[in-house]
């Protein structure tokens, strides 16, 4: 430590990018832990919206419906008719700007492209089966596929559920990752480096690679593919794509699951023993923290880690957890078991 | 997300200015980009405050929370020049609201909390890791004992890597403030840590 004598105030203490004091970035290193993580903005924040004043209920009603009538013939003035697409029609792209554009495909589906944003159609091409009389593609049977890529911004996608629509339909390319419908409602939003994020609403989808980058957008080997229910988000980075959690999940497991994301990606092989016995100890860290019956979706998720004693922790877990599918024998299940049994139980709404 | 991570390397002090307060009133309204842009530039700042105030652990996700209730009452917002030092002190109400649902002493950081892959971590070895992990908790315990003016404008410098120029806009501070909070910060850390302070990494 510098003498008082010779202590002078240092101009970096007040500067970062002044001549750099050795002690001060001593001290910087030393907290460097502690930085903030890159993470975007939870959901809860982005659309929160205030406690509104108590008005009389005839007014409220009176109001509520003048706005709405006025909301509306402004909409229509601004938007004009939603942009429909059919079977065969052609590649083109969407750019909303100021005001958000909706898009049809015909009674199947319909997404809202949020101001700032930029989706490509590529294809809508039909599964046949339908009769096609609905010149505006409602005749269509919905098992084909609908391919589109965001390139960046938000949507908000609305799809009809199975039977009318099959799942695996509606396909939605990101920059480091695909969204693959299971007949819901969710919003995804790419940012301009291709980071991209998915909250589903209602319904559920399968989140995984490669992507229109090409990348595996993976850990441990190509296409890792995450199952996201409705009240659950996962995102994706150029690194890989994060187990999705519940909303709901508690600070400690969001934080344990970020560390074993955290893991392997940084090693995707997990060739060292040190890092092997680290990852089953935030396994295990996970599993003790995992208290409630919709903490099963991280659980879920370890199952489909190239790791026995991993796997084991989590199906012990789970077994806890939300009890053995189909109120069978406690013993070790396959992932499609658990997700069969997880997805009529734990993972539905109320649930 | 990448607009809002790179706002803070590309814009100048000025532009910075503008940016934030243009975000407001959109905010305000709910715009989703607006209040994005608003994380982006405070993100680091709030997190500071909680951190010198709840741990590492908690401080996180206490700060999305605070951001949370920020934007669940920016209507009552009238200024949005104000807007800097409404965060500020919604993050430490919040931090203090934390402790109190906690009902003990403020975390103090342990080698254990910082087992992490996504942590901003130093040598392989687990010796010495396990050097740099005491090295951080005797640096953040240090921090600790300060009062809270040179805690938080020290985390602000030292952990957020903020500028004297930047502490003082993202928290409405005069310029002097800020000055006199670092540099007799520094000087009661220094005490605090001693000789510790000059031995390799702190």
């Amino acid at each position: 430590m510098k003498p008082a004598a010779d202590r002078r105030e240092s101009e970096y203490l007040h500067d970062p990018r002044a001549s750099v004091d050795p002690e001060i970035a001593a001290l910087e290193q030393a907290l460097a832990p502690l930085r903030l993580a890159e993470r975007p903005l939870g959901e809860a924040a982005l659309s929160v919206v205030g406690v509104r004043r108590r008005v009389p209920r005839g007014w409220l009603v009176a109001s509520g419906l003048a706005a709405a009538l006025a909301a509306a013939a402004i909409l229509m003035v601004m938007l004009g008719p939603a942009e429909a697409l059919r079977p065969g029609s052609p590649v083109r792209s969407f750019v909303a700007a100021a005001t958000s554009v909706e898009i049809t495909l015909g009674d199947l589906a319909s997404i809202e492209l949020q101001p700032d944003s930029e989706l490509e159609f590529v294809h809508w091409r039909d599964g046949g089966r339908g009769d096609g009389s609905g010149s505006d593609g409602s005749g269509s049977d919905g098992s084909g596929q609908a391919l589109f890529r965001l390139k960046r911004g938000s949507i908000s996608v609305k799809v009809a559920p199975p039977p009318r629509v099959a799942p695996g339909f509606f396909v939605i390319e990101t920059p480091h990752a695909t969204v693959v419908d299971q007949g819901c409602r969710y919003d995804l939003v790419v940012d301009a480096e291709g980071w991209a994020r998915v909250f589903v609403h209602e319904g559920a989808v399968t989140f995984g690679g490669p992507g229109t980058f090409g990348g595996a957008g993976t850990f441990g080997g190509a296409g890792r593919e995450v199952f996201v229910p409705a009240g659950a988000r996962a995102l994706v980075t150029a690194d890989g794509i994060g187990t999705p959690t519940f909303l709901e999940a508690s600070r400690e497991v969001k934080q344990l699951v970020a560390q074993f994301d955290a893991l392997t990606r940084s090693n995707e092989d997990l060739d060292r023993v040190s890092d092997r016995q680290r990852l089953l100890g935030l396994a295990r860290k996970l599993a003790f923290s995992c208290r409630e019956p919709r903490d099963s979706l991280p659980l879920y998720h370890l199952l489909l880690v190239a790791s026995p004693s991993v796997q084991k922790v989590a199906n012990g877990a789970l077994l806890d957890l939300v009890g053995p599918p189909d109120d069978g024998a406690r013993r070790s299940y396959q992932p499609e078991q658990w997700l069969a049994w997880l997805r009529v139980s734990a993972w539905q709404v109320g649930g | 997300m990448a607009e809002e991570r790179g706002a803070n390397q590309e814009c100048g002090e000025n532009q910075r200015e503008e940016l934030w307060r243009d975000h407001v009133r959109p905010a305000q309204q709910g715009d989703r980009a607006a209040r994005s842009r608003l994380y982006a530039v405070f993100a680091k700042t709030v997190h500071a405050i909680v951190l010198a105030h709840v741990g590492y652990d908690q401080a996180e996700d206490v700060t999305q929370d605070v951001f949370c209730d920020v934007f669940a009452s920016i209507d009552r917002l009238r200024d949005p020049q104000a807007f800097a030092g409404f965060l500020c002190t919604a993050a430490r109400n919040a931090a203090r609201d934390h402790l109190r649902r906690r009902k003990r002493q403020p975390a103090v950081l342990t080698s254990a909390d910082l087992v992490s892959g996504d942590l901003v971590c130093g040598e392989p070895s687990p010796a010495a890791r396990t050097v740099e992990r005491e090295t951080t908790d005797r640096v953040f315990q240090s921090l600790a004992a300060l009062p809270e003016a040179y805690r938080e404008t020290l985390l602000m410098r030292l952990v957020s890597g903020m500028s004297g120029a930047e502490i003082a806009e993202r928290t409405g501070m005069t310029h002097g403030s800020v000055r006199v909070n670092l540099t007799r910060g520094m000087a009661l850390l220094r005490e605090r840590l001693g000789p510790c302070l000059a031995e390799g990494g702190a």
